[in-house]
């Protein structure tokens, strides 16, 4: 079995340790580019999202280096993602590939995590249960290499440093084959974050980013976003982190209502009655109670078209006076221009440093 | 006591039940009226530029309806079916129209979610009457009322009227079509062709939008057939039989009744409808062009958004109908 997958950001970098420790041959596509999104725009509906159309093209890719077996981002729920999928796989058979499907939803991680070592492992379920502690491990030893990234990259007195860094740790990670290989990696990288030589601005300013997930990891599809706020002087975090996702006590704190999703909930009810579909729900959530934890400006992000993520940004707008920080509205497609991405971020972190500069003086 | 019932939307689906409902509770129920200039701009206003076309137009008629109104009526459609769900904007209409139309009257948003039984559904409509009337057993009698002409809406479709004709009929207490057309209300046929039009009703029947498509299509011929003539139960089982599941809750209007049509073979030619940045209508589009290919039946897709122009659209559906009336008139010659 040659495994692939989809490119989510970073995942890549503990997929491929995972799906060898189960046994399986995996092969990363190439990381999603130009050539990526030229190949979805050909074949996918003109009127579907972007995200939907990079994937198509990782998929192709994937299939080109001699994958037979797909794990397709997908579900009920999951936006029409999980509709488009049926149509992806036609389309890929109708291109000549033959390859075995297994759909992901990340709105049902934990359960389709199971599902999805079970159809890959040969091995006994004890040494897949070894696989799933390493990869979980992994997931949130990338969550903090990449924290760390964030809180360095906009104090670093040399541009560039920390994300040597940064690629560095990645790569170590990717190399991983037991969890401790991954303590070492932890020990030895993160502190490295803390040895770039930084200094410290006195208008350093926090923005969280809200949105559809795929916009925000996918540094290729946002322009590298974070990297540009690093260099405007911006700390960024986003409104979720994947290993959070993968939290063992998650069911039980969702029942006791105190799961982020749930506490997201509660505070988006006032808005929004309930769940619309895709991660509308959490995102008009976190932005109240992300607006409402010292940050100085938020920003949301989401593929132009996404309909859950429209939904949330009307609401959002419509209730902009409830909104104690300013909030920038992004939309990302297949024409989006780096330079016109950076000129809205340096406009909206002026905004925010004169903002800063006038309540300092109240 | 006056609801306002905005001209948009699932009002082609639902309005005579709606109003019936509403009248056995001596509510009088207004409609905004047809879409016009004045609407379409203010409803663009209220929203971003990406939102879809329809929902803009619930929007403008919203603020319509706004000033002559105590309540308006918008209901929250979660799923009429099992494994289905509905589109985003429509699960969260009554909650955008409160947030983007603060001028507005209390919004009456009750929750319909088949999925939840006849227990949830009753809940439901309780909910509603209750606004009206504190007498249980009147409520439910306005339901059965209800229900009732829903029933007579459904079987005028099924024989063949278009929603607008079989609700005038339903407002004049109507009982029965005043003529009985050979092949449909929607009339036509003189090419002896016919063409399946899919597409959601609202963007069916919205003449402004479609500049009035669906009159069109007769004059130039055409035997028309829309979802209205398939049963629901054929039009799930036709999806689930192509596709392998159902996913929407409006999805038999186009995936539904074009692989109905084609496995019967009774279209020449499908015009499939889509707003401009309808999520799923595009990924629909993609099926229902593949599932043509399959039976090699032509297929036109038309965006329709607020600029859509009258000469392009007349054009684009002309020169659809030219080809159709080539390719029957040489039969057995294939034309991709």
């Amino acid at each position: 079995m040659k495994v692939s997958f989809a490119h989510l950001g970073n995942v890549y970098t503990y997929l491929e340790p995972y799906m060898l420790s189960l046994g399986a041959d995996v092969i990363v596509p190439p990381l999603t580019s130009k050539r990526t999104l030229d190949i979805g725009v050909r074949y996918c509906p003109e009127m579907i999202c972007a995200p939907c159309k990079l994937i198509f093209g990782n998929y192709v890719e994937a299939l080109e280096r001699g994958a037979d077996t797909l794990v397709m981002l997908g579900g009920w729920g999951f936006c029409r993602l999980g509709y488009a999928i049926r149509g992806q796989q036609e389309k890929l058979r109708e291109l000549g590939f033959q390859f075995e499907a297994v759909t992901f939803n990340l709105l049902d991680a934990q359960a389709d995590l199971v599902r999805v070592t079970q159809f890959v492992t040969k091995k006994s379920v004890l040494r897949a249960l070894g696989a799933v502690r390493l990869l979980i491990d992994a997931m949130r030893s990338v969550d903090s290499i990449e924290r760390k990234a964030l809180a360095t990259r906009p104090r670093e007195r040399h541009k560039g440093d920390t994300d040597r860094v940064l690629e560095e740790a990645l790569l170590r990670v990717r190399e991983c084959r037991t969890n401790e290989d991954l303590q070492r990696i932890r020990e030895t990288f993160l502190p490295r974050f803390d040895l770039v030589p930084q200094d410290e601005p006195e208008d350093i300013l926090r923005v969280a980013l809200v949105g559809d997930p795929f916009t925000i990891l996918d540094t290729f599809f946002n322009m590298d976003i974070e990297r540009k706020l690093g260099a405007l002087g911006v700390e960024a975090n986003r409104w979720f982190w994947l290993g959070d996702a993968v939290d063992l006590t998650f069911p039980v704190k969702h029942w006791l209502g105190l799961s982020t999703a749930s506490v997201a909930h509660r505070a988006a009810s006032r808005y929004l009655r309930g769940d619309i579909g895709g991660f509308a729900y959490s995102t008009v959530g976190q932005t109240v109670l992300l607006s409402q934890t010292g940050y100085d400006g938020l920003i949301h992000m989401a593929a132009f078209n996404c309909t859950p993520e429209s939904v949330a940004e009307n609401i959002l707008l419509a209730h902009e006076a409830h909104s104690p920080v300013p909030i920038l509205y992004l939309s990302f497609d297949e024409h989006t221009s780096s330079t016109g991405l950076f000129t809205r971020l340096e406009a909206f972190t002026d905004l925010l440093r004169r903002r800063r500069r006038i309540k300092g003086r109240q | 006591m006056r609801v306002g019932i905005p001209r948009a939307l699932l009002y082609y689906h639902f309005y005579p039940m709606w109003r019936a409902f509403f009248e056995a509770l001596d509510v009088e129920c207004v409609v905004s009226p047809p879409t016009n200039k004045k609407i379409l701009a203010n409803g663009v206003q209220r929203v971003t530029g990406e939102t879809c076309l329809p929902i803009k137009l619930y929007c403008g008629h919203v603020v319509e309806l706004a000033d002559d109104v105590d309540y308006v009526f918008a209901p929250l459609v979660r799923t009429l079916g099992s494994n289905e769900e509905n589109c985003p904007r429509l699960l969260a209409l009554p909650d955008l129209v409160c947030a983007v139309i603060p001028q507005a009257p209390p919004v009456l948003a009750p929750e319909i979610d088949l999925e939840k039984g006849p227990r949830g559904f009753a809940a439901a409509v309780l909910g509603l009457g209750i606004t009206f009337s504190r007498n249980p057993l009147r409520i439910k009698r306005a339901a059965d009322c209800a229900v009732d002409v829903y029933r007579r809406y459904q079987s005028l479709l099924s024989e063949g009227a278009t929603m607008p004709a079989a609700i005038a009929l339903l407002e004049q207490n109507g009982r029965e079509l005043p003529v009985r057309p050979e092949s449909g209300e929607h009339g036509g046929g003189r090419n002896g062709f016919t063409i399946g039009v899919l597409g959601h009703a609202y963007n069916l029947y919205d003449t402004y939008v479609n500049h009035n498509l669906m009159r069109r299509l007769p004059s130039l011929g055409v035997n028309v057939l829309t979802a209205d003539g398939v049963p629901a139960q054929a039009a799930r089982q036709s999806t689930e039989q192509h596709l392998g599941d159902t996913y929407w809750t409006f999805e038999y209007e186009l995936v539904g009744a074009g692989a109905y049509y084609l496995e019967r073979r009774k279209v020449d030619g499908l015009i499939a409808i889509a707003a401009f940045a309808c999520g799923p209508d595009a990924v629909m589009l993609d099926a229902l062009r593949r599932l043509a290919q399959r039976y090699h039946v032509p297929l036109l897709g038309l965006i329709t958004d607020e600029h859509t122009g009258e000469a392009g659209l007349v054009t684009r559906v002309e020169a659809f109908v030219d080809m159709l009336e080539r390719k029957t008139a040489g039969r057995g010659v294939y034309m991709a």
